[in-house]
């Protein structure tokens, strides 16, 4: 495509049916957030199973939340924010041209984190670390889970039994294994197109500061991730927090 | 870093600040939640996540810096979430609270038997 743009005198990475990168990059963004938005219907419509059931068994809830652990959540939270942080970074580093300088002093692999690409590469490693990080705790946090006899409609065991409807707390570990699934999924999503496309795409140099639009979106679909983790956190871990222990 | 490299559009330190009001924020719902505040803990803690979300919003996501369309695109996927939750909520938390007024009689069911009833 760019070779047969070029020949027609179009300047590289603007396609063809682009007057200008300012046209090309405002058509980006409005097609990602018209994505994101439909997500946002996607985990809207589980969160309103969420919020219903919220509604008809309160205590189910608490008693339910006060079976995760809080700090975990919380630590989670943190991570997840890093790799958003360094998801930024990878989109600055392509927005500014950054040449990675401040790198080059570094004992161990100076030379070669002194180069654009490589500061992208950077930044995209460091959202695959954080990711990893997040999806392990995740891991260990459901194998707890397996460990409690809490998982629905395989191996469930009411946690609680002082409230007035003890097998309810079940609704609340469908949504928790259902809204963290999707949420993981998201992720794991993320970080096949991570690895598999953008950066063997930072390696090649597919974008500079005038066409940066693929991992700027990207960014975007990455935050919006985030945020439904910032709903979670609340939502799941944080509600038992409210009163005392039910037991 | 930023400062160094003269592009004034693209700065890194905003995204720095931003990492660290979030992260404050982390930790205030945490150490809110941990007070008991009975009913009004979720209050709370749905209002720092509308803080942290709209921060990540418009600073990770580039939304302060977008185009009018762009903001009104991005705008109007979480007014619809908004929305939708209202009245969901609206719903089912009043449901026990319809009154049925005494002497009100359910109309009496109509058997369906053939053809519905031609009108002149």
């Amino acid at each position: 495509m760019s070779s047969e743009a070029a020949t027609q005198g179009h300047p590289k990475g603007l396609a063809h049916h682009f007057e200008t990168f300012e046209q090309q990059k405002e058509s980006s963004f409005l097609g990602m957030w018209l994505f994101i938005s439909q997500e946002l219907m996607f985990f809207g419509g589980i969160f309103a199973a969420y919020v219903n059931y919220r509604v008809l068994y309160p205590d189910a809830f608490i008693a339910g939340s006060q079976q995760l652990d809080v700090g975990i959540g919380a630590a989670n939270t943190i991570v997840l924010l890093c790799s958003s942080f360094t998801m930024v970074y990878a989109v600055w580093v392509a927005q500014s041209g950054y040449d990675g300088r401040h790198f080059r002093r570094l004992p161990v692999l100076g030379e070669r984190l002194a180069d654009n690409r490589w500061q992208i590469v950077l930044g995209l490693v460091g959202t695959l670390f954080f990711g990893t990080i997040f999806l392990v705790v995740k891991y260990f946090e459901y194998g707890s889970k397996f460990a409690h006899h809490l998982v629905p409609h395989w191996d469930f065991i009411p946690p609680v039994s002082s409230i007035p409807e003890p097998e309810t707390t079940e609704i609340f570990f469908s949504l928790y294994f259902a809204m963290t699934g999707l949420h993981g999924l998201h992720m794991v999503v993320g970080m096949g197109i991570m690895v598999f496309m953008m950066i063997p795409m930072a390696l090649r140099g597919a974008w500079d500061t005038n066409n940066h639009n693929f991992i700027e979106g990207f960014g975007l679909y990455w935050h919006f991730v985030d945020i439904v983790w910032i709903f979670l956190f609340p939502f799941l871990y944080l509600v038992g927090e409210s009163v005392g222990k039910i037991t | 870093m930023a400062e160094h490299h003269g592009e004034h559009e693209h700065r890194l330190m905003p995204h720095v600040w931003n990492l660290l009001a979030l992260f404050v924020l982390t930790l205030l719902t945490y150490g809110v939640a941990l007070v008991h505040l009975g009913p009004l803990a979720d209050l709370v803690a749905l209002a720092i996540a509308f803080v942290k979300a709209s921060l990540v919003i418009l600073v990770f996501m580039h939304v302060k810096e977008a185009s009018r369309l762009v903001k009104v695109t991005a705008f109007g996927g979480f007014f619809w979430v908004f929305l939708f939750f209202a009245y969901l909520i609206g719903d089912v938390m009043t449901r026990d609270n319809v009154t049925v007024y005494e002497g009100w009689q359910d109309p009496p069911r109509k058997e369906a038997k053939g053809p519905p009833p031609e009108h002149h």
